[in-house]
């Protein structure tokens, strides 16, 4: 077991991740990516709303997240974390097909752990996720 | 809080590219060498089955977002493309740049990030829709090609 400068204490076998994507096939494989490769639980939110449920509920050991998303989008739903004290301090990775060098700048006031962008490789998706988290699998 | 720094932009900088898979990773997979099924972990040979079936599907639905392009520009052609129909434009290209690319067709991702910029400027004069019409013209034929995983 390892504590994780994020605070969180669990095994790689352990960790949960928590998906947000409203595209469902992208949502999927990204699933079974983290799953197989990473060796991860993961559950995934269809929508910034949901996330947040998710995130109370179960209190994943990081989100990956989507930014564009009809209603709550990413930068939303990450504010809306960082407001509750029982999910401000859980990971959040962009993914996004979105970058404009003016958003990273909009962005670093969130407190992400980074930025993946889309399209993505499923196969090192994990461990680009390892990576920015810091995570040594 | 602490400012990102450009390490943390995974896959944005050709000087920071994210760790790849072994050279033995799986046939066929992007980036990977070819080489023996045998050494294959077989996490990663199932993902590759698992995203190719999946692939199968997000194809009919980028066609059907192709589409959708398709009769946005034909409005816009016209004059009569209105704000509800552009953003819905905005939306089906944006999700084509992601799960094309994600899965296996990487230059139709690129073409629909040009036409997402297209319905986002919003100028819809001859040159620009001559050059979406050319962009989506090919958006199709790459999607109708093998996927490159």
């Amino acid at each position: 077991v390892v504590t994780q400068s994020n605070g969180s204490a669990t095994t790689p076998a352990q960790r949960r991740i928590l998906v947000v994507d409203d595209d469902e096939l992208l949502r999927e494989v990204a699933k079974i990516a983290l799953e197989l490769v990473g060796g991860w639980h993961v559950t995934t939110a269809h929508s910034g709303a949901e996330a947040l449920n998710q995130a109370l509920l179960h209190h994943p050991d990081a989100v990956l997240l989507d930014v564009m998303m009809p209603g709550l989008d990413g930068p939303g739903t990450v504010a809306n974390l960082r407001d509750n004290e029982h999910t401000r301090d859980i990971p959040v990775i962009f993914l996004t097909a979105k970058m404009p060098s003016e958003n990273r700048v909009r962005w670093d006031r969130l407190g992400l752990a980074g930025v993946i962008a889309k399209p993505f490789d499923p196969m090192t998706l994990a461990a680009e996720m390892s990576r920015l988290l810091g995570w040594q699998e | 809080m602490a400012g990102m720094t450009p390490s943390l932009w995974a896959g944005t900088d050709p000087a920071n590219d994210a760790p790849r898979p072994p050279d033995t990773a799986v046939s066929g997979v992007r980036g990977a060498v070819p080489d023996t099924t045998a050494e294959v972990p077989k996490s990663w040979s199932d993902l590759d089955g698992a995203i190719r079936s999946i692939g199968e599907h997000a194809l009919k639905m980028n066609l059907a977002r192709a589409g959708e392009l398709t009769e946005a520009l034909a409005l816009a052609a016209a004059g009569q493309l209105d704000d509800d129909r552009r953003m819905a434009a905005i939306a089906a290209a944006h999700q084509l740049v992601g799960s094309a690319g994600t899965f296996g067709f990487p230059g139709a991702s690129d073409l629909a990030a040009e036409l997402e910029r297209f319905f986002v400027r919003a100028v819809f004069e001859e040159p620009q829709l001559m050059a979406a019409t050319a962009q989506l013209t090919a958006l199709f034929a790459d999607l109708a090609t093998e996927p490159d995983y």
